[in-house]
């Protein structure tokens, strides 16, 4: 797409997600709202994930466990304070302090990608063990149980900030998840054109020169997992706002879930993610509900597909069919046919490379 | 081992890089065996040899790449030796690796944004100079046409041009080359050498290659490695006519 068209596009997406932030609430029963205000938590799940997998190139494969751990920071901290406003604090501080720590020892270690998604898998499996351990009245933080498999079921609601007396209901916490989806969805595009951002995207694409310039990898690897680690907590607080908090935040379904849906909505984008998330989530819903087949097993051949026929993802797939229809006849997009180079003498048509290993063909030593 | 000959003019210029008995092991294998070498600072100089000489781990020791297993390096009089390649980047040297490496996915004037960008922050500049600079930097080394195509889809003479002008955005001290005119056309080559030549003086370079027609466009002293050492250093037609230069290279040349 053009600059034109894509700024077209997302003053276009921009006015729809608006409108349907304020729509949905009167169209939609109660149930379904707060539904779509899970899909919504979800999809800044996926945002948080598309940030650091897709243009931090780092494949955590336990992004949930940011997001049980903003879940458990806010309930905890909503119980002891009263006070739900220092709690939303706290559930993004703690697991982008996490995240930072985590990455700490990951990128300054310099493990390799496998191990570094062996890691994260681990680290969310420690998680669940560890709050699934939990029952009982030795495990409390303040004036909050734990609860062990059964969690946190009287997680408090948000209230207006600094205001106890006011508790927020479904419908207004859906105004919050969406606004929120809205605002760090453009956030993250503005993140990315920034230099940070743009040197993350670098080291993305080749480690070793952005290294050769003189950036320090590490450090902007690390910045971008922090943030997407308070990305995940802030998704947590909105789903312990419509469900409440369990050792499931934590569990391998959550893990697995978010990387389906960045893989399917398209790695590299930002959009493509939310879609996928909400998309997918809506299907395996209905799925549930018809009773005719495993969700999950259609959720994995959803995957599958994907990985092997649609491999760039749906929204590069809908671009590139979106762009196909407004330009039927040239396809192909047209190089121009000179080079205007200084040197008149420099027309003729780029060499291949030499295949590796041979020798240059004007390696004449002492011939001349 | 003679001394290297740039040390032994009359007037001793400090050595923008000097390596005392470099050495680099990989295990039993012995890749460079004590390499005393150096340069002066605005000095071009070439580095040549057979295949397995040394020379590209001469480099990756000289960038950080590799950590030596011995001996000194020292750049403008501090000790660089083991330093991580960041550290040493920001210091002022620059590297062209053999294979271009390069972002694929990213437009070529977002591979000089991010040169540029690194060298004016490391010297305190305005992040809105950064956008003047990236166009001159293309303009200069005649990219400019290039600047919105991904690199990933660029011929491999043009790719080169990016990696160069990526590197000399940079604006390092000290530029390493390593076969910068592999793959080249001959009027590309021309061009890369009139490019080495304007350099020349701004910067000290060092340049790996096996052009010869390409180290006698551009070189006067030419450093001959061998066996991870230095086999003899000195004026290019000196090295060009000696015979051991031509042993080892042309009994490398039969197994190839």
């Amino acid at each position: 797409m053009t600059p034109r068209a894509s700024m077209a596009a997302s003053v276009v997406g921009f006015g729809v997600s608006v409108a349907a932030i304020f729509l949905l609430p009167s169209v939609l029963e109660l149930f379904t709202l707060i539904n779509a205000t899970i899909y919504v938590s979800m999809a800044i799940l996926a945002l948080s994930l598309a940030l650091i997998w897709g243009y931090g190139g780092i494949l955590c494969f336990g992004q949930a466990a940011f997001f049980g751990l903003g879940g458990y920071t806010y309930a905890v901290a909503a119980i002891n304070f009263g006070d739900s406003t220092g709690a939303v604090v706290l559930a993004m501080v703690v697991p982008a302090l996490f995240a930072a720590l985590l990455g700490y020892f990951m990128f300054w270690g310099r493990i390799g990608d496998v191990y570094l998604g062996v890691i994260t898998l681990t680290m969310t499996l420690i998680f669940f063990k560890l709050f699934n351990a939990t029952a009982g009245d030795a495990y409390k933080i303040g004036k909050a149980a734990l609860g062990g498999f059964n969690g946190i079921p009287s997680t408090p609601p948000l209230n207006l900030p600094w205001d106890v007396g006011s508790p927020l209901a479904p419908e207004d916490i859906w105004y919050i998840a969406a606004s929120l989806l809205v605002l760090l969805y453009f956030g993250s595009r503005w993140l990315l054109r920034t230099s940070f951002g743009r040197v993350v995207v670098s080291i993305r694409e080749n480690e070793r020169r952005s290294e050769l310039l003189g950036y320090d990898v590490r450090r902007y690897k690390l910045g971008i997992f922090t943030i997407g680690g308070a990305m995940a907590g802030i998704s947590g607080i909105l789903f312990a706002n419509c469900v409440f908090v369990s050792p499931t935040m934590f569990s391998l379904f959550y893990s697995a879930q978010v990387i389906i849906w960045v893989t399917v909505g398209g790695i590299g984008t930002l959009l493509g993610p939310i879609i996928g998330a909400i998309a997918l989530q809506m299907i395996v819903a209905k799925l549930g509900t018809l009773e005719v087949i495993d969700p999950n097993v259609v959720l994995g051949s959803i995957l599958l597909l994907f990985v092997l026929l649609v491999p760039k993802g749906l929204l590069p797939l809908m671009q590139s069919g979106f762009d196909r229809l407004r330009r039927p006849k040239a396809p192909v997009p047209v190089e121009p046919a000179i080079r205007p180079t200084t040197t008149p003498g420099a027309r003729r048509p780029e060499p291949a490379p030499p295949p590796v290993g041979s020798a240059p063909a004007t390696n004449t030593l002492g011939g001349s | 081992m003679n001394a290297p000959a740039a040390t032994n003019r009359t007037t001793r210029v400090e050595p923008i890089i000097e390596t005392r008995g470099l050495v680099m092991r990989f295990g039993g294998v012995e890749v460079l065996r004590g390499i005393d070498f150096g340069i002066t600072p605005g000095e071009l100089r070439c580095l040549v040899g057979p295949n397995g000489a040394g020379k590209s781990t001469f480099f990756k020791c000289l960038t950080g790449q590799y950590h030596p297993s011995g001996g000194e390096i020292r750049f403008k009089d501090k000790a660089i030796g083991g330093l991580p390649s960041v550290e040493i980047a920001r210091r002022g040297i620059g590297i062209k690796t053999q294979v271009p490496s390069l972002y694929d996915g990213l437009s070529a004037r977002e591979h000089i944004w991010l040169a540029v960008k690194r060298r004016i922050a490391n010297t305190g500049g305005l992040l809105k100079e950064v956008p003047i600079a990236v166009d001159e930097v293309m303009e200069s080394m005649g990219i400019a046409h290039l600047a919105d195509r991904t690199v990933g889809q660029l011929a491999h003479g043009q790719r080169q041009m990016v990696e160069l002008s990526m590197v000399i955005g940079a604006q390092p001290d000290l530029i390493l080359l390593d076969e910068p005119a592999a793959g080249m056309t001959h009027d590309e080559v021309e061009r890369l050498a009139a490019l080495v030549m304007r350099l020349r003086g701004t910067c000290s370079l060092i340049v790996v290659e096996h052009d010869m027609q390409f180290i006698r466009m551009i070189a006067r002293q030419v450093t001959v490695l061998h066996q991870g050492q230095v086999l003899m250093e000195d004026d290019v037609e000196t090295v060009l006519r000696d015979r051991r230069v031509r042993d080892v290279y042309l009994g490398k040349r039969e197994v190839v």
